[in-house]
């Protein structure tokens, strides 16, 4: 028989926040990366811009990890 | 990546398959199994990229200022922009108009095949088969050239080989005699409409060859399930209705100026149903078909392409009835739907299908610049026939 507790629900709940936010940013950043490559191939001025769109899904996951850090 | 060959493995295993399920379930497969979702398709990679390539085009105000420039002035402008290699690496061996339009032609094949070769799975095979318009085009110019005895420069001038087709296989065929040329294509599958030319109905195997075209588009697309099929499938179908349109203008037009004299609600009907495309999007063909002039821009009222002709056609004697406005109205009209579509499908086939209508409209537009002056055109007449957006 499973015992539920207190502790135990918590860190699931800690860690369902933070499976769920990685996995969002990762599926985000991989098509704007995708995104971000096509182009640049085209204009290579476009890196600066292109790095900070990409690198943006992160605070995805950075809501995860306080969400679990107020958990 | 979905190759040629690997098409090809896709229709004989859905051939198999047909074959071995009893009638009345086979005539709902079909020929070719389409590949649902979005598969391995690379579409934001795909579509930014090609996206970024739209940016290159030149822009609207560019045109205005070709039109003031001469001949060799425009050359320089053109081989200052994105066809500088077309023009450095084609001045050794043409010069002037010829040099422009090879060089056009060649940059706009070279890139449609970059848009190939930077797609992927699903939307690449759908751009190849799209692409394919370019092949018939080319392969009727070749027959006609060949038909009216035009010089083979001049043949080799007006290839575009946008399509699957290379220059290599085509420039060889110009030199080619009109047996030789079928010939070629006997295990292609433009074979069978080829066979059937006799030297005498030309048009008749061009109409074909578009239909052909067209069934095996949409044989591409199969059941549109996806909802990038049915944007691809409608682009498609908005197309059919253009091209049939500006056929149904032109032959009602020659049929009123036939009809001068009859009496009112009568008129001569010209047999058209081999000339038009079936599987349009918003135009009934059956019945516009039929219709004297009058009638027919009635009934043309209620589509959604009078906004495009209306201003040119109502309320205007046919004598008055710039067609060739009309036509440029409509392709006009093609273009803003695809833009409006690819901005609102982002991620999507359409502003791929958007990228390649662009880049053929500024390779006609430019190519209508540059012949129109060199033959000494008039300036409103030349700009009558551009579409610039």
């Amino acid at each position: 028989m499973v015992e539920f507790t207190t502790e135990g629900l918590e860190a699931l709940s800690k860690a369902i926040a933070i499976v769920g936010t990685g996995f969002a940013s990762a599926w985000a950043e991989k098509v704007i990366g995708a995104a971000a490559i096509g182009a640049m191939v085209e204009n290579e001025s476009l890196f600066g811009k292109a790095l900070v769109l990409t690198v943006l899904p992160e605070t995805i996951v950075i809501f995860g990890l306080v969400v679990a850090i107020l958990i | 990546m979905i190759t040629v060959q690997n098409t090809q493995k896709i229709r004989e295993i859905s051939e198999a398959v047909r074959e071995k399920l009893p009638d009345f379930v086979s005539k709902h497969v079909p020929s070719r199994l389409p590949t649902f979702g979005k598969g391995t398709s690379n579409y934001p990679y795909a579509v930014t990229r090609i996206r970024a390539m739209r940016v290159k085009l030149f822009p609207r105000d560019a045109y205005p200022r070709f039109m003031n420039m001469s001949l060799d002035e425009i050359t320089r402008k053109i081989g200052e922009s994105e066809y500088k290699q077309d023009v450095d690496e084609l001045s050794r061996e043409y010069s002037g108009i010829n040099l422009i339009e090879h060089a056009l032609n060649r940059n706009m094949a070279v890139s449609f095949q970059k848009v190939l070769r930077i797609t992927e799975g699903e939307l690449h095979e759908l751009i190849l088969e799209y692409l394919r318009i370019f092949d018939i085009e080319d392969i009727k110019t070749i027959l006609r050239g060949k038909l009216h005895d035009i010089s083979e420069d001049q043949i080799l001038q007006t290839l575009v080989t946008g399509g699957v087709l290379r220059y290599t296989f085509l420039s060889g065929l110009v030199s080619k005699s009109l047996e030789e040329i079928i010939a070629s294509f006997s295990d292609s599958p433009y074979g069978p409409i080829l066979k059937k030319f006799d030297g005498t109905n030309l048009p008749e195997i061009e109409n074909e060859l578009d239909k052909f075209y067209y069934e095996n588009l949409f044989e591409a697309v199969g059941f549109p399930g996806s909802a990038d099929r049915k944007q691809f499938d409608q682009f498609v179908r908005r197309e059919i209705d253009i091209k049939n349109l500006s056929l149904l203008l032109r032959v009602k037009k020659y049929e009123a100026i036939a009809s001068a004299g009859m009496p009112e609600n009568t008129c001569v009907v010209e047999n058209t149903p081999s000339m038009i495309i079936p599987h349009g999007f918003a135009l009934d063909t059956d019945k516009l078909k039929d219709l004297c002039y009058d009638d027919f821009i009635e009934a043309i009222r209620f589509t959604p392409y009078w906004d495009a002709v209306g201003p040119v056609l109502d309320g205007k004697d046919l004598a008055s009835a710039s067609l060739t406005e009309a036509e440029a109205r409509l392709t006009r009209y093609n273009l803003t739907k695809a833009t409006e579509n690819s901005r609102r499908f982002l991620i999507s086939i359409i502003p791929i299908l958007e990228y390649i209508i662009y880049k053929s409209n500024e390779v006609r537009n430019l190519r209508i610049i540059v012949r129109g002056k060199s033959v000494g055109m008039d300036s409103d007449l030349i700009k009558d026939r551009l579409v610039i957006l």
